[in-house]
């Protein structure tokens, strides 16, 4: 991502986005782009309005009622109208994540990156900030970088799963989730019994009721136990990749 | 959609220098600052003097000694403020060019410091006008308010370029060693090393273009791409440097520094020797205005040659009462000639400047540290001046009559008498 927005240079290879290559065409690059960093930090004596006149005017955007008609579509966008005026030091958390997809938002990007935009933040908000980003990905790109599984059910329609620097898959989630499918199961174990399961089999989850335990597995299939075949969910599919095959480039 | 920096041309640099300026001018810190400065110039504008020269000159120092670890340090966490905040991926994704927010950062920093410079000024300007009901003389605030703004321009920018390109506020401590260094080594450091003496203005102000400059090219260069940088900062990086070395070997070429160089001219007026009864040695030094003076350029005068120190309260006391001498007895042919012994070669105008004086105020542009009053300048080694203040009396062939020295220059009726025991013994 940091390479994507022209921040990290690349040891090797390149990228185009929008047709410009990130090595060379970097200010064309960040023309095109909007980016929410996963920590960012904001000037807490500025306003909110203040804090997006200032990117806007990072971002060139030189006639101040233009400026103005963006930040206030921006605002609106991202449901900060209220607080327009309030210092960013007196904000909570989930305003200062609107906030910084608010700037985001201010050259109306054809591509939008944003990096792990829901952690941290309480589940209202969370959903949220998931609502926006969807509602964003009906008329441009959004790339969205996320160890949140539920995020990108909830909201990606292609998904690039990423180990090590290498692409481990990509396609829709229904394609990431049918890649493990038939090979999820749902074993009933005693608490001595839990150790032998996970030594042999790779566990994606786990809920206790009483004295029964619900272990989750992947497997091609379970010896001697009995076990029963469920639908996977996205974190079936994700940790299902993760011991799969050796990555692609 | 559209692009929007194709569609919206390129912001200007006032409105983002505007906009890096008000991030810190909304913080508690700076408001207490500008108070703090308010108050500290309240103090300084208390100065002594009929005039504001003093309290100019003592405002002006004050700025450039101690406001200028206040900007060494501002601008040094200037320069951080983004790795420090968390904000640097945020701002540097967006296509504003590097130089362009470089500069930016540093003008609306800068402007920051100006209106602590302001606060100090206006304070003492204020007190000056209350404690003393005049304003006499406080054209005085102005040259000594730009001196400051140039000090403190070359030791914000170099503590911002170093701080930036080092990525830490560290790197612009160093600006704060330079300046005790200075402070601290005037017995070993020649004068072409003060940033804060008028001499030097040019040079230093030549040398905080070049890191202005220096920042704005060589910071994140690989940020750029393909891209070119601007026009303005290929060349404010060598022509800066190239001003302020030629500027700097202008003032040791024309100066006198033991140090460093000595001319020929200092050398020769430092050998003569005042007696009473002898001819009175010779100078030719400049005026507040710039001409040159000699005592030879007023025949049949009664010189009151007055030797001080343009920075201190006895040196702007005895200016007062040479003043008030030639009020009186100007129209009787006596001539008062001040003669500024200080390393600054704009402290003698300025004094002269704030205290409404029209005789001539020399500045002695040898003078240099040193612990004996006599071996601070050329012309007070030729005096053999034992302790500042020191008048001597001529009569009207130049011959030297009185030598008076401390108090007893601006205090007391010993000039005075002097002076009319003159003109009693040679009227016109």
């Amino acid at each position: 991502m940091s390479m994507l927005t022209t921040l990290l240079e690349p040891t090797r290879g390149t990228a185009r986005v929008g047709g410009h290559d990130i090595r060379r065409e970097k200010h064309q690059v960040r023309s095109l782009l909007g980016y929410l960093p996963q920590d960012f930090g904001l000037y807490p004596s500025l306003s909110v309005f203040e804090t997006l006149d200032y990117i806007g005017l990072l971002y060139n955007i030189k006639d101040t009622a233009e400026r103005t008609r963006r930040i206030e579509d921006a605002m609106a966008r991202v449901n900060l109208m209220d607080v327009r005026d309030r210092a960013i030091a007196h904000l909570s958390g989930g305003m200062r994540q609107r906030v910084g997809l608010a700037q985001a938002l201010l050259n109306e990007p054809r591509l939008l990156i944003v990096d792990e935009p829901t952690a941290g933040l309480d589940p209202e908000e969370r959903i949220r900030v998931r609502s926006m980003l969807t509602e964003l990905g009906q008329d441009r790109v959004v790339i969205l970088s996320t160890h949140l599984i539920e995020d990108v059910a909830a909201i990606a329609d292609t998904v690039a799963v990423l180990h090590e620097g290498r692409i481990r898959f990509t396609g829709t989630p229904d394609d990431m989730r049918t890649a493990v499918r038939g090979r999820v199961w749902e074993v009933q174990a005693t608490g001595p019994e839990l150790a032998a399961i996970r030594g042999q089999y790779v566990e994606t989850a786990l809920q206790r009721t009483g004295d029964h335990i619900t272990v989750r597995i992947i497997a091609d299939q379970v010896d001697g136990r009995e076990a029963t075949p469920v639908e996977p969910t996205m974190d079936d599919a994700y940790i299902g990749l993760m011991h799969a095959a050796p990555a692609t480039n | 959609m559209t692009d929007a920096s194709s569609a919206s041309g390129r912001a200007p640099l006032y409105a983002l220098a505007r906009a890096e300026a008000r991030i810190a001018l909304g913080g508690t810190a700076q408001r207490v600052a500008v108070f703090a400065a308010l108050l500290a110039g309240w103090f300084l504008g208390r100065a002594g003097g009929g005039g504001a020269g003093l309290a100019a000159i003592t405002t002006g120092d004050a700025a450039c000694t101690y406001l200028a670890f206040v900007a060494v340090y501002f601008l040094s966490m200037t320069a951080a403020r983004d790795t420090a905040l968390g904000a640097t991926a945020m701002v540097w994704s967006k296509p504003q060019t590097t130089e362009r927010l470089v500069a930016a950062r540093y003008v609306g920093a800068y402007l920051q410091l100006l209106l602590l410079l302001s606060a100090l000024f206006f304070g003492a300007l204020i007190s000056r006008w209350l404690h003393s009901g005049t304003l006499m003389g406080a054209t005085a605030f102005v040259t000594q308010f730009g001196r400051a703004a140039i000090v403190l321009f070359f030791a914000s920018s170099a503590a911002y370029a170093l701080a930036l390109i080092a990525d830490t506020p560290l790197a612009g401590a160093l600006v704060g060693l330079y300046w005790v260094v200075t402070m601290a080594g005037q017995a070993f450091l020649a004068k072409v090393y003060y940033p804060y003496y008028t001499q030097n203005l040019l040079a230093f102000a030549a040398l905080g273009l070049f890191f202005v400059g220096f920042a704005a090219r060589f910071y994140r260069p690989s940020r750029r791409g393909l891209s070119v940088p601007a026009l303005w900062c290929r060349v404010l990086p060598p022509a800066g440097l190239a001003i302020a070395l030629w500027a700097s070997w202008i003032t040791v070429r024309d100066g006198h520094d033991p140090l460093m160089r000595e001319s020929p001219l200092m050398a020769e007026i430092a050998r003569q020797d005042a007696v009473v009864e002898g001819v009175a040695p010779g100078f030719l030094l400049p005026d507040q205005h710039g001409r040159l003076f000699s005592l030879a350029d007023a025949p049949g005068k009664v010189f009151v040659v007055g030797l001080l120190d343009p920075h201190s309260e006895e040196g702007a006391l005895l200016l007062g009462r040479m003043r008030a001498l030639h009020r009186a007895y100007g129209r009787f042919g006596v001539l008062p000639v001040a003669v500024c012994i200080s390393n600054d070669t704009g402290a003698g105008a300025t004094l002269a400047r704030g205290e409404g004086v029209r005789f001539p105020v020399l500045t002695d542009w040898g003078s240099h540290h040193a612990p004996r009053a006599a071996d601070a300048s050329p012309v007070a080694g030729a005096y053999r001046v034992t302790d500042m203040p020191f008048v001597v009396v001529t009569d009207r062939r130049r011959r030297i009559r009185d030598m008076i020295e401390g108090i007893s220059t601006y205090d007391g009726p010993r000039l005075l008498q002097s002076v009319l025991q003159r003109i009693a013994e040679e009227p016109r």
